[in-house]
C-alpha cells in the first residue's frame, strides 16, 4: 500500500497541488491525465527521486523519508518513461541489475537471484535472446528487457511510466495483464497510462490528474464519464462499453470523419 | 539458434582477452629492456635482472629501463580506468579525463609548481597535479550541480573548462620554455624520458590502492550507467557514489600526468576497445581496459625509444597513432548498433 498525505513536490517551474491519495495493496491504480499533468512528477515523488518539500509519503506503512536507499529499493521499483541501455550489456545483465537491492555491494547474484532472472526473462517472452546486447534491440524488445528487470527486483511495489510505449499491440496486452497479474499477486501496482480504455480494463482504480492535481479517482465505471473526459481533456467524446470486457470507452466527437461507404461516393 | 553461438561466446571472450593482455603486458616489459640508446644482449639482460655472474648493464636494466617500463604499466592502466569511470559517470562515449579538463588541469597545476617552485622535488609532483586535477573536476560537479546538468551535457561544461585551461598551459609554456628547456614539453606530450624509481614509488601505492577499490565496485559502476533514476530505483545513493566516482577518477588521472604527462587518447579508447572486446560489465570491462592502457602505453614507449636511438619518440605520440588505428578498425568491424 502506498500512501500520501498533503504531500508536495515539483521543480523550479511546475509544483504539485498538495496531494492525498492512496494507492492500495493488490490494486492496479492507472494515472490519467494530459500530457504534462503532473503524473510523473508523482510516481517520481512516490519513488523519492523528487523529495517532498511537506506532507509524508508512506511505503507499506513506513515513511519513506527514514528509510536508506537500498531499504527503500527493495520496496518500491520503479519503471521510469525514459530508459538507458548502457553498451555492452546483455538483456540477462540487464535483468540481473534489478536484483542489486538483494546483493551486496559486490553485486554476487546467488541461486535465488539467478532463478528469478530467469522467471523475469521467461514472463517477458526474451529467454531466447538473454545474450542479446540490449542497445541491439528494437524499441519494444528494449521496454521489455527494462520491465524484465523491474520484475527481476521482485518488490511489493511498482511504478511503471508509460510501460506500453514502444510495445505492439501483442506486448500492450501482455504488459497490462502481466501488471493486472502482479497486482493480483498483491503487489501494489501504479501506472501512468495514456489510453483510457486500456486503463479502464486493466486497472480497478483510477487517478485522474490535471494542472498538478487529482480531480478524480474511483473504480473505471464511475470515474470515466463524459463530463469528467471533457473537463479533463477538454475534448467532447461519447462513452460506450467496451464490447469485449464491458469497460467505458470514450469515442471522442470532434473531428469525425463521415461513414466511409459515404466518403467512397465523392 | 543464435543465443546458443552468444552463450559461448560470452562465456569465453573475457577470459581469452584478459589472457592474452596478460601475457602481452610482461612480454612488452622485458622487449622494452632492450630498447634504447645502448643496444643490449639478452645474456646482459638476464643476468642483471635475475643477478647472474657474466657481463652485466644494471644501471641500464635495472635502474632506467625497468622502472620506466612499469611506471608506462602503471600510468597506463590508471589512465584508463579513469577513462572507464568517468565514461560510466557521464555516460557519454566521447568523455575521459582528458576532454572533461581533468588532465589539463593537472598539467597546468605540474607546470605552475615545475616553474614557480623549482625546490619541488620530482618525486612531490603528484601533489600539485592532484590539486589541479581536483579543481578542474571540481568546476564540473560544482557546474553540474549547480545548473542541474544533465551527466551527458556535463562533457561540454568539462569541454569548455579543459580548453580554457589548455590556453593557461600554452601560455605558461610560451613564457618560460626556452630552446633549451624543453623538458616540460616533452613531458606535456607524454614521453616517460628520465622516470626511475623514485617516480614509481611516489605514485604506485595510491594508484594501485585506487585501481583495486574501482575493480571491487565495478559492479556500481553497472548500476550508475542505467541513468540516475532507474540507479536510484534500484538502491544506488546516485549522489554519493557519482562523486566518489569522479574523485576516483580524478585521483587516477592526475596522478597519472604527473608522471608521464598527457596521454589523453588513452583514456578515451582503452574503455571503448575494452567495451568492444569483452562486452559492458566493468567486472570484467574495467580490468580488461587497464590491461589494454598498460600494454599500449608500454608498447609505445618501448617503441618510441627502438625506433630511432638515441632519439626517443613520446609515448603520447605512439598511443595516439596506434591507438587510433587499431580504434578505428575495431568499429569497422563491429556491429555498431551493439554499441554506442
Amino acid at each position: 500500500m502506498i500512501e500520501l498525505e498533503d504531500a508536495v513536490a515539483g521543480y523550479k517551474s511546475f509544483w504539485l497541488a498538495p496531494t492525498t491519495v492512496t494507492f492500495p495493496k493488490g490494486g492496479f491504480s492507472a494515472l490519467i491525465g494530459p500530457n504534462g499533468c503532473g503524473k510523473s512528477t508523482l510516481l517520481r515523488m512516490i519513488s523519492r527521486q523528487l523529495a517532498p518539500r511537506s506532507g509524508t509519503v508512506r511505503i507499506g506503512g513506513r515513511d519513506a523519508a527514514g528509510l536508506p536507499q537500498k531499504t527503500l529499493a527493495r520496496q518500491i521499483a520503479l519503471l521510469p518513461q525514459e530508459n538507458i541501455a548502457p553498451a555492452g550489456i546483455s538483456v540477462a545483465d540487464l535483468a540481473g541489475y534489478g536484483r542489486a537491492p538483494h546483493q551486496n555491494l559486490l553485486g554476487i547474484a546467488s541461486e535465488e537471484d539467478r532463478m528469478r532472472v530467469a522467471d523475469a526473462l521467461h514472463r517477458m517472452d526474451l529467454t531466447p535472446m538473454s545474450q542479446t546486447p540490449v542497445a541491439s534491440l528494437s524499441g519494444g524488445q528494449r521496454q521489455r528487457a527494462f520491465l524484465a528487470m523491474l520484475l527481476a527486483q521482485d518488490t511489493p511495489a511498482m511504478l511503471l511510466d508509460e510501460p506500453t510505449n514502444w510495445l505492439d499491440i501483442q506486448h500492450q496486452v501482455q504488459v497490462l495483464s502481466l501488471v493486472r497479474g502482479l497486482a493480483d499477486e498483491g503487489r501494489t501496482c501504479v501506472a501512468v497510462l495514456h489510453d483510457i480504455a486500456q486503463a479502464a480494463r486493466y486497472a480497478d482504480h483510477l487517478v485522474v490528474m490535471k494542472h498538478g492535481a487529482i480531480v478524480a479517482q474511483g473504480a473505471p465505471a464511475e470515474v470515466v464519464t463524459a463530463e469528467l473526459v471533457e473537463e479533463v481533456y477538454e475534448l467532447a467524446v461519447e462513452i460506450h462499453p467496451d464490447p469485449v470486457s464491458g469497460t467505458p470507452v470514450p469515442y471522442p466527437l470532434a473531428g469525425r470523419r463521415r461513414p466511409p461507404a459515404f466518403a467512397a461516393t465523392v | 539458434m543464435r543465443s546458443e553461438a552468444d552463450t559461448r561466446r560470452t562465456d569465453l571472450r573475457g577470459p581469452v582477452t584478459l589472457a592474452v593482455l596478460g601475457t602481452l603486458l610482461p612480454a612488452l616489459l622485458f622487449a622494452g629492456l632492450f630498447a634504447g640508446a645502448v643496444s643490449l644482449e639478452i645474456k646482459t639482460v638476464l643476468n642483471s635482472l635475475l643477478g647472474l655472474d657474466g657481463p652485466r648493464q644494471d644501471f641500464i636494466v635495472l635502474q632506467s629501463r625497468l622502472p620506466r617500463g612499469l611506471l608506462a604499466a602503471l600510468a597506463g592502466g590508471a589512465l584508463a580506468l579513469s577513462g572507464a569511470l568517468i565514461q560510466a559517470l557521464m555516460r557519454n562515449p566521447l568523455a575521459s579525463p582528458k576532454i572533461v579538463g581533468i588532465n589539463s588541469g593537472a598539467a597546468l597545476a605540474a607546470l605552475i609548481a615545475a616553474f614557480y617552485i623549482p625546490a619541488l622535488p620530482q618525486s612531490l609532483m603528484p601533489i600539485p597535479a592532484v590539486i589541479g586535477g581536483l579543481s578542474a573536476g571540481g568546476l564540473v560537479w560544482w557546474c553540474a550541480q549547480k545548473g542541474n546538468i544533465d551527466p551527458r551535457h556535463l562533457t561540454l561544461v568539462g569541454l569548455a573548462v579543459g580548453l580554457t585551461l589548455d590556453a593557461g598551459v600554452d601560455a605558461l609554456l610560451v613564457a618560460n620554455t626556452g630552446p633549451e628547456a624543453s623538458a616540460p614539453l616533452i613531458w606535456l606530450t607524454g614521453s616517460l624520458w628520465g622516470r626511475g624509481w623514485i617516480h614509481l614509488a611516489s605514485v604506485a601505492p595510491i594508484l594501485l590502492g585506487l585501481s583495486l577499490a574501482a575493480l571491487i565496485l565495478a559492479f556500481r559502476l553497472d548500476l550508475q550507467a542505467l541513468g540516475a533514476e532507474r540507479a536510484a530505483s534500484v538502491g544506488v545513493r546516485v549522489g554519493l557514489e557519482r562523486a566518489l566516482t569522479l574523485l576516483a577518477a580524478v585521483l587516477l588521472a592526475s596522478v597519472a600526468v604527473s608522471v608521464v604527462g598527457v596521454l589523453g587518447f588513452v583514456g578515451l579508447m582503452a574503455p571503448h576497445v575494452a567495451t568492444r572486446l569483452v562486452g559492458g560489465r566493468h567486472r570484467i570491462m574495467l580490468p580488461t581496459a587497464a590491461l589494454f592502457g598498460a600494454v599500449l602505453t608500454v608498447g609505445a614507449d618501448t617503441i618510441g625509444r627502438a625506433a630511432r636511438p638515441p632519439i626517443e619518440i613520446s609515448a603520447g605520440i605512439l598511443t595516439a597513432l596506434m591507438g587510433a588505428a587499431f580504434f578505428i578498425w575495431l568499429l569497422v568491424a563491429e556491429d555498431r548498433r551493439t554499441y554506442i
